[in-house]
């Protein structure tokens, strides 16, 4: 039981992680239609950049992770400029040509740049776990848990609350109509890729500091969005959390009473097990069938 | 077009094909046949991508997975029950048939975002299942001593290789001709265009776009057996995202869904990096960068913007034929009209 609640808390953090990064996975597809390849390379540059701002430049830790956070969003938005608008309403098949190909550059780029070496955030953090009813955890996991709670709820808000956010849900679910009514669709759609840019790269920072860095990085967060979404149901806001959580939770469950060796395929078997029978995820808007 | 002209096209694509078997062995040095024979392979494979992502029109990003299950296949049979090289191949295009049968018609339920997500997510699984049962794939360790293989008795030299290679090339390109020109390949250009329209006029899309998975199987499972025979040691990560990524490139740069696009596209993305001298960690950015100049800029690719080009220029200077490299909307019509009354093989 003991063992049980322990894994279950571990699973949850991981599970927030995951839940953040995905959240902007399924707003960029939600809002602009792209499925982003390059969505796992954001999230490796959040956690990297992070890395160098607190290891190299000695800038405390979470001025470095807000300032990774910018510095991925404005990536995010060149990304945008350059790759995705000129192709705006084309076929899927093309504008994922567009965003595997920006995954290409970004990961090689930073592959060659800082060397495959893993590397740890150094950790303002205590060593000394925090027990809360009997189940241990790390202060630098509760942190990463409270961030990522507290920043999906911050989007909800920021979603149902801002001008902008409004913008986003409207473009989100009547291209057309949004842009009769006003709305400026062209700076709505570079302000959504930044924003689910700057939720990947918070999703890197987090992991970053229960995990270890390395460029790499990047394919394995894609793969965990990509569960995500498929569970949750791809463009579903309710669906990216509670699949996010779902998948820590089924992560560490594997690891703790199966094999660690099997932990990444559980997310896999879970995609293959909704598909056949839960074809639009558990909370998908639309059919996703042909 | 014309009966004559096609005549004298074959024509002189046979004799380019016996310059290219007879000439190209002995003009090149053994690095560069070597060089030629790997950009041959991965034109196989960038065809068997070609279906799916080029007729098909759907982001197939886990090709790897199936040229993986004919690595695997080549190697496993022929290390471990030391089967003769032709079997071998033939087993390993097979094979990746046998799977692409049982996972096709599970994938190509989605379409778009889903089907995108679920090729990768595959190969990615294939991956960890190949790196986990370490008894029988030999696990991240890999699996070492595959033969090049010998052929009619004798051993294939690296000449050998180069001639088989380009002979399955030759294959592929001529199935990918056959089927381009048949109801199938209608069917295909038209659920591209437009998979409702294509529906509503009868045609089984679903049905077409798994036979387009299935044929892409059979190849990719060659191109992943020529592979392991051509390196001699496999390891989990032929199905690496990287593969397919370099397919993707390929054939999107000479053009998907054409049958020579791809080809060109694979050979080029073969060839030029090593003729460049470009050091090898460079090379996935710039075709990172080529992938989205190409997609923003040219988004037929290469071959078919090029014919059109010259194609154009004929047109000024004489009475030309019409030329469309990619069909018309309208196309969808026959094609469909064809299969929903039953007519077989029109042409």
């Amino acid at each position: 039981m003991q063992q049980l609640a322990q894994q279950l808390a571990n699973g949850l953090v991981v599970g927030g992680i995951y839940s953040l990064a995905a959240l902007g996975l399924t707003l960029i597809y939600g809002i602009m239609d792209i499925v982003n390849i390059a969505h796992g390379e954001l999230f490796m540059l959040g956690a990297l950049l992070t890395y160098y701002f607190t290891a190299s430049f000695g800038i405390p830790f979470i001025a470095a992770v807000a300032l990774s956070l910018v510095v991925v969003a404005l990536l995010g938005m060149v990304i945008e400029r350059t790759a995705l608008r000129p192709i705006a309403n084309s076929p899927m098949v093309v504008t994922t040509l567009a965003t595997l190909g920006v995954s290409l550059i970004v990961q090689n780029v930073t592959l060659i740049l800082s060397g495959g070496v893993p590397r740890f955030i150094p950790s303002p953090f205590p060593e000394t776990p925090l027990t809360i009813g009997g189940v241990d955890l790390a202060p630098a996991r509760v942190f990463a848990a409270v961030v990522a709670f507290t920043v999906i709820l911050g989007v909800h808000f920021f979603l149902r609350k801002t001008k902008v956010g409004n913008a986003m849900r409207a473009a989100f679910q009547d291209k057309e109509a949004s842009w009769l009514v006003g709305i400026n669709v062209k700076t709505t759609y570079l302000l959504s890729y930044a924003f689910g840019a700057a939720l990947a790269a918070l999703g890197g920072a987090l992991l970053g500091v229960v995990a270890y860095v390395d460029p790499l990085m990047g394919a394995k967060g894609l793969m965990k969005c990509f569960v995500v979404v498929t569970i949750g149901g791809m463009g579903s806001f309710v669906g990216a959390i509670f699949g996010g959580l779902f998948l820590g939770v089924a992560e560490t469950l594997t690891a703790g009473y199966i094999s660690s060796l099997w932990k990444d395929a559980i997310g896999f078997v879970l995609v293959i097990l909704v598909l056949l029978f839960l074809p639009s995820g558990l909370f998908g808007r639309r059919a996703r069938r042909a | 077009m014309k009966p004559r002209s096609a005549k004298r096209q074959w024509f002189v694509l046979a004799l380019g094909v016996a310059a290219v078997a007879f000439g190209l062995p002995r003009v090149l040095g053994p690095y560069d046949l070597h060089i030629v024979t790997l950009a041959f392979i991965n034109a196989i494979m960038a065809l068997s991508l070609n279906f799916t992502l080029g007729y098909v029109g759907q982001p197939n990003f886990g090709q790897a997975m199936l040229f993986g299950v004919g690595a695997y296949t080549s190697g496993l049979l022929s290390v471990r029950l030391g089967v003769p090289f032709a079997v071998s191949i033939l087993s390993a295009g097979m094979m990746g048939l046998v799977f692409a049968a049982v996972f096709g018609p599970i994938v190509l339920r989605l379409r778009d975002a889903y089907f995108c997500m679920v090729t990768i997510a595959l190969a990615q699984t294939f991956m960890l299942v190949a790196n986990n049962l370490i008894s029988f794939t030999g696990g991240p360790m890999g699996l070492p001593g595959i033969p090049f293989g010998s052929l009619f008795g004798r051993p294939l030299g690296p000449e050998g290789f180069f001639l088989v290679s380009l002979a399955l090339l030759l294959l592929a390109m001529l199935v990918t001709y056959r089927l381009e020109k048949s109801v199938v390949g209608r069917a295909w250009i038209g659920m591209r265009d437009s998979e409702t329209l294509a529906r509503s006029v009868g045609v089984n899309t679903y049905l077409y776009a798994v036979i387009a998975y299935i044929v892409g199987g059979f190849f990719g499972g060659v191109a992943g057996g020529l592979t392991a025979h051509f390196t001699s040691v496999i390891d989990p990560k032929v199905f690496m995202f990287e593969i397919s990524s370099m397919a993707v490139v390929g054939t999107v740069l000479g053009g998907s869904g054409t049958v020579w696009g791809p080809v060109v596209g694979a050979l080029l993305v073969t060839l030029l990096p090593e003729y460049l001298r470009l050091a090898a960690m460079w090379r996935l950015p710039i075709f990172g960068l080529f992938l989205v100049i190409v997609v923003v800029l040219m988004p037929r690719g290469l071959v078919p913007t090029v014919v059109d080009l010259f194609a154009r220029r004929a047109d000024r200077t004489g009475p030309g034929r019409p030329t469309a490299a990619r069909a018309p909307a309208d196309t969808v019509v026959p094609a469909a009209a064809d299969s929903a009354s039953g007519v077989k093989g029109g042409r």
